[in-house]
């Protein structure tokens, strides 16, 4: 991999923000701001690390489904740090095999060709209007003839229609709920950015849609139903709202005591609460010691790791994060994360590009890799003002329609993970 | 690993927002009534279906047909085919807003929508992933 200083092209912000990234900017606490949004550069990849990241997603996918069904019968509620009865719901989501949307794995892709898992956010990621529109657009207007690891709106439309024709949905009707934020806690909108976006896949796969904040979303208990802001009940709804939340505020104990009689499907589903939390770093190493793609990590304590990052259990946006190194090198981000508790995981030093750490956010949709994100910060920890840069591949020339379709159609592993078995009920 | 690259995609057109605001289907009526009006047979205080409703009048208290019997908010919807109580044949002096007919056939539930919200979305702190 390659970084390029390149020319941004004229009116970019504008662009950006009007093909729906909302925030081409990020506002510094003292008033400035930095790009969020960055062509002034562009990421060169070659085909051949296209494809070792590609079939390490999907293996990475692979092991993460298994060890979701080993810590549903396994694990407690409190070792996790989940609201009482959280593994009780994941383990009826996962017995009626709920189908899941989309995930985005972090990866550390250093310069000799190591991949290594960094964390997998598998609930609530964001950065999908980054991945499947800006940065496909701009490919299209600087570089046309090239390509791009990249199908993700066409796998988010797909994924749509797939939970639509399967019969995974209970009725055309989906609800988008987010966490609209106040104050302090507003992200300058994008929850709604990223929610929106995914209304618009829904809709073209022919679905009916409507988004509100979750605040808005009501209870009756006469028909014993969640409404929605018209007081509508809702069938289907996509919650960009964590799982470990919901299930510790007032209506999540409607949930975990099966209060209703016909129960909302939910996506993400209850099951993906399990790729929500960092506790599945310490899963897959004890599952898969030694594996080349992960890096080691224990619940509670360091062990005997010399260079070590210590994760906050529910932490998101690198919030509560710790790096301590050998030499005694001590980094921290501040954050409301950590009573829930930590994991601690070995340092794996970003590869540096012209003083830019670099992350790649590599997604999985419908079980399938899909395409990549770069993400650059100023530090060792990538934080709020980190930002996204898009990335070409020099050696693959842009496809033809057939060939997308192809694409499309075909699988990169041989058949796709599948949740485990009807876990025998433990609590 | 295979040996034939998956990259870029030509998607569709894509529009943020304005298709799914366009398409939006699930727009309701936001309120629900302070009033709501069953229709009842009179002779037997019984309910019946809506649609034997069919005009104006207001019962009189004498006379056959059906009429309108309006429901305050509080009260529990009865089932079509039992026996109705504790409303009104006279709309004409309800103050508020008044619904006719529309309610649940099979009953059970308050006129007025008793969904509370507010229970998700308290422990807001901003996040993404």
């Amino acid at each position: 991999m390659w970084r390029h200083a390149f020319r941004p092209r004229k009116d970019w912000e504008r662009i950006v923000t009007e093909q729906g990234l909302i925030f081409a900017t990020t506002p510094k606490p003292d008033g400035s701001t930095v790009p969020y949004w960055n062509e002034s550069a562009w990421y060169e990849v070659t085909l051949d690390e296209v494809d070792a990241l590609e079939a390490a997603t999907e293996e990475l996918w692979a092991m993460c489904v298994d060890a979701v069904g080993h810590m549903a019968t396994t694990m407690t509620d409190e070792r996790l740090g989940l609201p009482e009865g959280t593994l009780r719901l994941v383990r009826a989501s996962i017995e009626r095999g709920d189908p899941a949307i989309y995930a985005r794995f972090d990866l550390a892709f250093g310069g000799d060709g190591t991949i290594k898992m960094l964390e997998i956010n598998g609930d609530t990621p964001t950065g999908l209007v980054e991945t499947g529109v800006v940065q496909w657009r701009w490919i299209d207007d600087v570089m046309s003839d090239v390509d791009q690891w990249n199908s993700v709106h066409d796998r988010l439309v797909a994924r749509w229609r797939e939970l639509r024709d399967s019969g995974a949905l209970d009725g055309d009707q989906v609800h988008f709920l987010y966490d609209l934020g106040e104050g302090e806690a507003y992200d300058g909108g994008e929850m709604e950015m990223t929610v929106h976006y995914l209304m618009d896949c829904a809709v073209q796969a022919g679905l009916k849609v409507m988004a509100h904040p979750i605040a808005h979303v009501g209870w009756n208990p006469d028909t014993r139903d969640f409404r929605d802001a018209n007081d509508q009940p809702i069938r289907n709804a996509f919650k960009l709202y964590p799982w470990e939340e919901m299930l510790g505020e007032e209506f999540g104990r409607l949930l975990i005591d099966g209060a209703e009689p016909r129960p909302v499907h939910w996506f993400e589903p209850a099951w993906k609460v399990l790729l929500s939390t960092k506790a599945i770093l310490p899963v897959l190493w004890e599952r898969h010691p030694g594996h080349r793609l992960l890096l080691p990590a224990y619940f509670d304590e360091p062990r005997d790791l010399t260079d070590w990052v210590a994760k906050p259990l529910h932490g998101r946006e690198g919030d509560g994060v710790r790096i301590h190194l050998a030499d005694g090198t001590e980094v921290s981000m501040p954050g409301v994360y950590g009573d829930e508790g930590y994991v601690y995981q070995q340092y794996a030093p970003l590869p540096v590009y012209g003083g830019n750490y670099v992350v790649l956010g590599s997604w999985v949709v419908g079980g399938e890799a899909a395409g990549m994100l770069v993400r650059e910060s100023d530090g060792m920890i990538t934080d709020y003002f980190s930002r996204v840069v898009p990335h070409a591949i020099s050696d693959g020339l842009s496809p033809d329609d057939a060939t997308v379709q192809e694409w499309l159609a075909g699988r990169v592993s041989a058949q796709a993970p599948q949740l485990p078995a009807a876990p025998t009920a433990s609590s | 690993m295979t040996t034939t690259a998956r990259r870029r995609m030509r998607s569709t057109g894509v529009s943020l927002g304005v298709t799914a605001l366009m398409a939006a289907g699930l727009t309701g009526c936001a309120t629900s009534p302070d009033y709501a009006a069953v229709c009842v047979d009179p002779q037997t205080d019984e309910r019946v279906a809506d649609d034997q409703c069919d005009d104006d009048r207001a019962y009189a208290g004498s006379g056959s047909g059906f009429f309108w019997y309006y429901l305050a908010a509080s009260s529990r919807v009865p089932a079509v085919g039992s026996g109705v109580s504790g409303g009104s044949f006279n709309g004409s002096s309800l103050r508020g807003t008044v619904q006719r007919g529309g309610l649940p056939a099979a009953g059970g539930s308050s006129v007025k929508s008793t969904t509370k919200s507010g229970g998700f979305g308290g422990s807001s702190r901003g996040f993404g992933g």
